[in-house]
């Protein structure tokens, strides 16, 4: 019984193998991997830190993940501060009335008063951001 | 009004973040409000005048460290950061007075700011 090509497969498979063991005539192996690298790569339009917006860093407030997670710890304790403070705030009278500006003792109060303001209303924007950034984030989980 | 220790490690915490992150005037707002509500903690006091000096305000933090020196007179973080708003200053002198009780050993420092001591000696040298 003859098998067609027969003689001519032999002659293919063990030409195929002698250049297997000489490595004659080989060409050169396509990297199998070279896809997944490519995949890798980063993506053309991705926006690195020091490019960022300033506008969309300042929306970030400033914070990295790590100190963010802390923050979130302490955001009773600050709450409770303002809490305090608005509630006492209603009834300071230094910041109502300027003549008292002329005593130099109540000059030192209004300032520590004007300062503690600044600082409270800072916490209540800086709060608001974080709600604001809490949400995006949330957002983007959801897809 | 009064603050209690957890809000005010809460709210130091926050003013440290943004001075990190290189935002020194709402780092010194911070600061600043913390002083005024607790002028007995002297690392508000040592934050806020370092978050002046990163500002570029060397006066005015030549003017705080000097009052805070009167508060805290063995703090050495409080004389570095006089001598480093001196340097800023020009005024060679002062700075010197301000290293003066480092120098001598009358107030020891840790040793990670040895090197930044040295630097400072030798501005003024």
């Amino acid at each position: 019984m003859k098998i067609n090509h027969a003689p001519t497969s032999w002659e293919k498979y063990s030409k195929t193998l002698a250049d297997l063991v000489t490595n004659s005539n080989s060409k050169p192996k396509k990297n199998i991997l070279a896809p997944a690298y490519k995949n890798l790569r980063p993506h053309r339009h991705f926006v690195s830190w020091p490019s960022c917006p300033k506008r969309r860093i300042s929306f970030l407030c400033g914070y990295t993940s790590a100190s963010q997670l802390e923050l979130k710890l302490e955001l009773k304790s600050i709450k409770n501060f303002l809490k305090r403070h608005s509630s006492l705030a209603r009834t300071e009278p230094l910041l109502r009335n300027s003549s008292l500006l002329n005593h130099q003792w109540h000059g030192q109060a209004l300032e520590k008063a004007v300062a503690i303001k600044r600082m409270a209303s800072l916490l209540h924007e800086t709060l608001s951001t974080m709600k604001i950034l809490e949400l995006v984030q949330t957002s983007n989980y959801r897809g | 009004m009064n603050i209690y220790p957890e809000e005010f490690s809460a709210i130091f915490a926050l003013g440290e973040n943004f001075f990190s992150q290189g935002y020194y005037k709402k780092a010194q707002t911070i600061f600043h409000g913390l002083i005024a509500l607790d002028n007995t903690n002297h690392m508000a006091s040592i934050a806020y005048g370092e978050s002046l000096l990163m500002d570029g305000q060397s006066t005015k933090a030549l003017a705080h460290f000097s009052e805070s020196r009167k508060l805290f007179p063995a703090s050495h973080r409080i004389l570095l950061g006089g001598a480093k708003a001196c340097i800023l200053l020009d005024r060679k002198s002062d700075a010197k007075d301000f290293l003066q009780p480092i120098i001598t050993g009358h107030i020891k420092v840790t040793p990670d700011l040895s090197r930044e001591i040295q630097d400072l000696i030798a501005r003024i040298a």
